[in-house]
Order: structure tokens, then sequence, then C-alpha cells
């Protein structure tokens, strides 16, 4: 099965910005050790943002991509933007960019349909982009590593998702023994009723 | 085509109520659902070939494909795009069902047989009674003997206690809050999860068997995935957590009376003008989700149960006489996400334990109730659920104030990814406000935006000041217990106003239903789901209330048109 998803270069360009921004590839403080985690890109994220964006009502990943570029335009200071600009900036600029968008402190009337004085859809985009990312990341999403791109019906967990380990999570249960009595039970309660 | 007394739309947590209740009666009743049927012989691909029309018999349900659905992945069940449990079609190659947002927020709701409650908690708690005496046109004791009818038959008991439940019941202690032993919640304090779940099976503790041997047996185990869809017991009708796909759809079709048909998505509602009743329903049009055909149905009495949104969606696209309360008056419990971090040397002395483990034990366990505020759910969920919800989803990014003991604000990086390494020691805690009913939160149309069943639904919803003033007294109570509990860190995480999960009263009783849940305007059409709810019910679940409404609402079906 061949995935079906066809994106220009600087759209997938701009997602991996996004993905970069939101999760990049960290030293973080565990324990108190510092420990190496992957980010988002490593499990191809910016994959599953663009999946997502093109299965909403109407595709719209391309859109979002210009949407990113117009924003940085109007947010950080440069001469003229193209294609694909958002995903040259730095991380601090990107998100600086994403918040520019949030607070919607760009031309609205500019923007490529069908944001274009769209405030609400604006921002629930923006939303999408933390959501899923931190979503795509910690879910079971990169697991299905060569399946990632069939239709969901199709896909097969094929390994232990990074997002589990990085978060403890032992993956689904059967169930746990830590059950530890009742602080209420019902039949009390109906006692209670009935004196 | 067959002929039916009473055709239902919608096989939710409303609408399988009903059923059951006009099929142990003897009536001839369609129930009419837009999503797929998980765990029936007769779409053993539910989710990629259109199977059968209908079904009709307790024999069709199988425990086995249903188990192979319900797998337990955050991802493949609770994607809002192409999950198994999202508002859509079964075919999840084709895009969401759209809705067009005034404000920031998204619905989180799902189609199938079972309807949300696929992926609800449980919580089956009765409305505070200072919200419903006065305020509605029913009292809180005309409700009681319906609640009771509910609590008994799904059943409802109360959760057990896990490691994160005795966490947090010792966190309000310390924070001075008592133990509320009643189902009948008149002041403030904290009580276990009156739960639509199992209790435990006796022998989860004994090691004699294993934990998958217990997932095959009668009651919950604590496997933690009430979110994300349980499949554990040893039959469709006897799994764990009581949605109605396993509770009242069984038994509806025990009665041998009910036909269920999934994949068919109702988009009119057909009246006629008759000489004694005046405008009256007499039938359905709707579209088969597969192949796109469109079919007339027939009843005696028509029962819209599509839920809060769909059916005031119905109602427009029907034309249906005017009143200006359809669709008005939304309210969605304003919800907020508080979260938790503790250490673990901490908790050892605390529970016992070295963490705070929130995959185990159901989804919400607990919680604190607050007549006049609102209520407050104490959660443990699958870690891509929790790093969307109590870190990614809110409407500012971080900061942390002098004066403030806690992070407001969505999390990104590196600290995101501290935050996340936590995640077995993390306790949430969801806000859940006692929001007002204005006139100016909607539910409507929009005439430029139609999907294949006509204009989509446009939500509008602004909290008022005295919403956003309970939210913030009860995230505050919230952020007290956390401290009390223990927490070192806890993340505020100020979600936009529009999260639509409980979303109620569109439709309210008094305003477009009468006393009985039939439309003031047009006879013989009753609403039984969450848009009837004359308010939030004081920030109290939904679910229960919908449902002990539907055992009434059935009865009045049968003694005023049968």
């Amino acid at each position: 099965m061949v995935s079906k998803y066809k994106w220009s270069y600087t759209t997938q360009l701009n997602f991996m910005a996004i993905v970069d921004a939101i999760l990049p590839t960290s030293l973080i403080r565990c324990n108190s050790n510092l420990q190496f985690q992957y980010g988002g890109n490593d499990l191809s994220l910016w994959k599953y943002l663009l999946i997502s964006f093109d299965n909403f009502t109407i595709p719209l990943s391309e859109q979002t991509s210009q949407l990113l570029d117009i924003s940085a335009y109007y947010t950080i200071p440069t001469p003229y933007t193209y294609n694909g600009f958002f995903s040259t900036l730095s991380r601090d600029a990107r998100l600086k960019t994403l918040t520019a968008l949030e607070n919607l402190q760009v031309p609205l009337d500019l923007l490529p349909i069908p944001y274009q004085n769209n405030p609400s859809l604006i921002k629930n985009i923006v939303d999408s982009f933390y959501l899923l990312t931190s979503f795509g990341y910690y879910s079971e999403w990169s697991g299905y590593l060569y399946t990632r791109g069939y239709s969901p019906s199709y896909r097969k967990l094929t390994c232990f998702p990074l997002g589990w380990v990085y978060a403890g999570y032992p993956g689904p249960s059967y169930g746990y023994r830590d059950f530890r009595g009742f602080l209420l039970k019902m039949e009390h309660l109906h006692k209670e009723r009935n004196h | 085509m067959k002929n039916y007394q009473v055709i239902i739309i919608g096989a939710g947590g409303g609408g399988a109520v009903v059923a059951k209740e006009l099929g142990e009666l003897g009536l001839k009743v369609l129930l009419l659902e837009a999503g797929p049927w998980y765990g029936n012989r007769k779409w053993p691909f539910p989710n990629t070939e259109k199977g059968a029309i209908s079904s009709g018999e307790l024999q069709d349900l199988d425990i086995h494909l249903f188990k192979q659905t319900y797998n337990k992945m955050e991802n493949e069940m609770n994607d809002l795009i192409v999950g198994k449990l999202r508002w859509g079609p079964a075919n999840r190659d084709r895009p969401l069902w759209n809705r067009v947002y005034e404000k920031r927020g998204f619905t989180w709701q799902n189609s199938g047989v079972g309807g949300s409650t696929q992926h609800y908690l449980g919580n089956s708690p009765r409305a505070y009674p200072i919200s419903i005496d006065n305020q509605w046109p029913i009292s809180y004791r005309d409700l009681i003997p319906f609640y009771e009818k509910a609590e008994a038959e799904l059943p409802v008991e109360f959760a057990p206690t896990t490691t994160k439940e005795e966490l947090y019941y010792f966190g309000a202690k310390k924070a001075g809050w008592g133990l509320l032993s009643s189902l009948n919640i008149t002041s403030a304090g904290f009580r276990p999860q009156p739960n639509a779940i199992l209790p435990p099976n006796s022998q989860l503790t004994n090691r004699a068997y294993s934990e998958y041997e217990l997932s095959w047996m009668e009651g919950c185990t604590l496997a933690g995935h009430c979110i994300n869809g349980c499949p554990h017991g040893p039959s469709v009708d006897k799994i764990a957590k009581r949605s109605t796909n396993v509770s009242y759809t069984p038994l509806a079709l025990a009665t041998g009376n009910v036909e269920i048909m999934p994949n068919t998505f109702t988009y009119q509602i057909i009246t006629e003008n008759h000489a004694k009743e005046g405008i009256r329903a007499i039938g359905v049009k709707v579209r088969n989700t597969w192949t796109g055909e469109n079919q007339e149905l027939f009843a005696d009495c028509i029962v819209m149960a599509a839920g809060a949104i769909e059916t005031p969606r119905l109602w427009l696209n029907s034309l249906l006489p005017k009143n200006e309360w359809v669709g008005r008056g939304l309210t969605n419990h304003n919800m907020d996400m508080v979260t938790g971090i503790f250490n673990s040397i901490d908790l050892n002395s605390i529970v016992g334990s070295h963490s705070v483990r929130p995959n185990v034990g159901h989804t919400s366990g607990a919680r604190f109730d607050y007549p006049g505020l609102g209520s407050i759910l104490v959660m443990g969920i699958s870690p891509g659920l929790t790093s969307s919800f109590s870190y990614a989803l809110s409407t500012v990014n971080a900061s942390t104030s002098g004066n403030d003991n806690y992070t407001k604000g969505r999390m990104v990086g590196k600290e995101l990814m501290e935050l996340m390494a936590n995640y077995q020691n993390t306790l949430n805690m969801l806000i859940v406000t006692d929001d007002e009913v204005v006139n100016s939160n909607y539910v409507s149309i929009t005439p430029t935006v139609s999907d294949e069943h006509g204009p989509v639904p446009f939500i509008n919803y602004v909290p008022t000041s005295n919403s956003l003033r309970k939210k913030k007294e009860l995230t505050k109570v919230a952020i007290d217990i956390l401290r009390a509990a223990g927490a070192k860190k806890v993340v505020h995480a100020a979600w936009p106003d529009g999260m639509m999960i409980h979303i109620m009263s569109t439709m309210r009783m008094g305003y477009v239903v009468d006393y009985n849940s039939e439309a003031l305007q047009v006879k013989r059409l009753f609403i039984s789901d969450n848009s009837i709810l004359s308010n939030g019910l004081g920030g109290a679940n939904p679910t229960l209330t919908t449902q002990a409404l539907a055992i009434r609402t059935a009865s009045i079906i049968y003694r005023n048109y049968f």
C-alpha cells in the first residue's frame, strides 16, 4: 500500500519547522541527570501533522504552509518572503510567529483562504499545531513506522513507540492489581436512605 | 419497508435508553445512528466495508470483534481526525463532519452506536438539587426514581481506590475538606466517583489468574482505558465500562422489538399539519453514509437524540417552527485542566508507592463537588492525551508570576519533555464549571457552509463573567488540594473557553420541549439527549441525568400515544 499524500517540498520544510519548534531534540533534566531525548522530527511527526491537516473537511496543508510564511513575514523583520521562509527562522522566531498568529497580530485580510479574515480558524489551527505535535509524539503513532502513511485502518504497530519510553508508559494493559478498597459503597448509602 | 412505531435518531447516551425502554413496553422501534457499529457480526470490517443495513439480534454482538476494534491505543482510538472514536463517518478515509466555530475551541464527540459514551469516563453523578429545583420545570424529587432506575440498570457503583485516588483523598482531607457520603449533593467536599463501571472482579488480586484471564472475566480490571474505549469483559453486554453500546443497546436488542441502523445520517424531520393535533412529526429523511442513498422512514412518534449540536441543527434544517430558544442557551461547563507533579520520595511516604500511576484504575475515580461553583474530576489519562490536555491546549504561553505558586499556560520544548518524563508522577484535575445559561451562546446553522447533510452547525460560546469567576475559584480549590497533597509543581493549562466536551442545554426543557420532553411546537416529536437539560446541572457530568430523563420520556411516549 502506497501513501496517498503528496506535499510540496517547502510545505514539508515548514511543517518540520513547526514540530522542531515545539519538540526539538533536547538534553533534559531527569532525576537530576541530563538525558538526551530525540525530537519530534526524528519520529517523522511532521508527516503526522500533514496527514492530519489533509484529513480536515478540506485539505489544509498547503494553505497552512503559506499562512506560516506570511505570518513570519509580518512578525520577523525581513525584506521579502518566499515559500518555506518560516522554516529558515530560528526556533525563537518560529515560536514568536506562532504567538503573533495566535494573537492575530498579522494582517488578517492578506492571509490565504480559508484563513483570510477568519480569526477563530486561525486560533484553532495554532492550537492544532501544539495539540497534534504533542499527541503524536506521546501516543503510539511513531510505532506505526513504515505504515504511518497508510490509510488509518491499515496501520500496524511495529515497534514500542519512543514516546512511551520517554513517558514511562508501559502501553495498553489488560489490568492492574492496584486495588486499595472502596471509600464508599452504594449499598451503604441505600441503607442510610432507608433508615 | 417494515413499519415502526417509534423512530429514534441517535444511539448515544440518551437514544439507546429510550429504545430499550420502549422495546420492553412492546413497541416496534427503529434506532438510527450516523456512525459505525463496533463489535457486531454484521459489520466485521466496520471502518472499511459498508456491511449490512441493520441489525436487531442480540446474537449479532461479537466480543472478539469488539476487542479487535477497541484496541486501547490512544492514537488509533482517540485521534480527533481519523480515530475510531471521532465525529465522522465510519469510513476513516473520509473527512470529519464539519462544524464552524465562531470562537476558539473544538467539539469532542463520537459517532457510532454508543455515541460519546464510547469515550466517556462513566462518571454518573446526579445533578445538584439546587441546580434543578426552581430552575427546571421538574423538581429534583421528581427525578429521583428515574435516577435510581438508571443507577440500578447501568449499574452505577462508587469507584475503587487506586494510588491516584488515595493521593487525592489525602490532599483533599489535608486541605480541610470532608467526605460527601451521599448521591444528593448539597455541600462541598470530596468523594469517589459514582461510575457506570462494574466493580473489580473479586479475583483481581488473586495471582492465580493472569491479567489477560481477568480481562475476559466480569468486572473492571483497573486497566485505565476508560477514555480510550473499554474492551474488558466476557461478552459485549458485560464490558466493564457501561457505555450504551454495551449496556442499554444489548438490553434493547434482547426485547426483540428494536432494530438498529448504523451508518445512517438523519438530515430532516418530516412533518404534516394534522387537523386535530396541528403540526406533528411523522417521519425522517436519512442518508446512508457509505452509499449516499437517501430514504424516507415513517413512524407514529419521533425521538431526536442526536446530541446538543446535531439536534438543534436537525430542527433548523428541517424548517420546523421558529422558536427563539432553539439551539440557544448552550453550556459546556467551561472546562480547564490543572496538573500536579509529585516527587517519588514524598509519594512513598504518603501512598506507599513511588509513582502516582495515572494509567491505573478508572480514568476518573474521584471527584470534588462544590454546588454553586461546579465540580472537579480527578483523572489520569494516557500519555498522548496528557501531553495535549495538560500542557499543549492553552490560550497563552507558559509563565510563572512571582506571587503564584504555579505555572500557567502552554509548555513546549525541554520544559514539556521534562514534565512528560514525570508522567508517572502526574495527577490531573479537570475543572468543570457551573456555567450560566445565556441566550447569546448557541448552536445555529450557517447557510453558506453545507455538507452532504445540509447546512453545518455553527457554534458560538462566550462565558459570562459569573462563569469565569466560578472557574477561577474552582481552579484555586484544585491547586490548593494538589499543593496539600504534596505536589512539587502545579501547571494550570488555561484552556480556551470553547472546549466542547459536555455539550448541553440547547433545546431546553421549558423553552423548546415541555415537561414531557415533547417539542412545544411539534406534536409526537420528543427529544432525549443533553440538549433538553434546562441548564448545566450545576457542573455535574450530564449523562446520568439525560439517561434518567430518557427513561421518563419513554414512559410518557408510551402512555400518551400507544
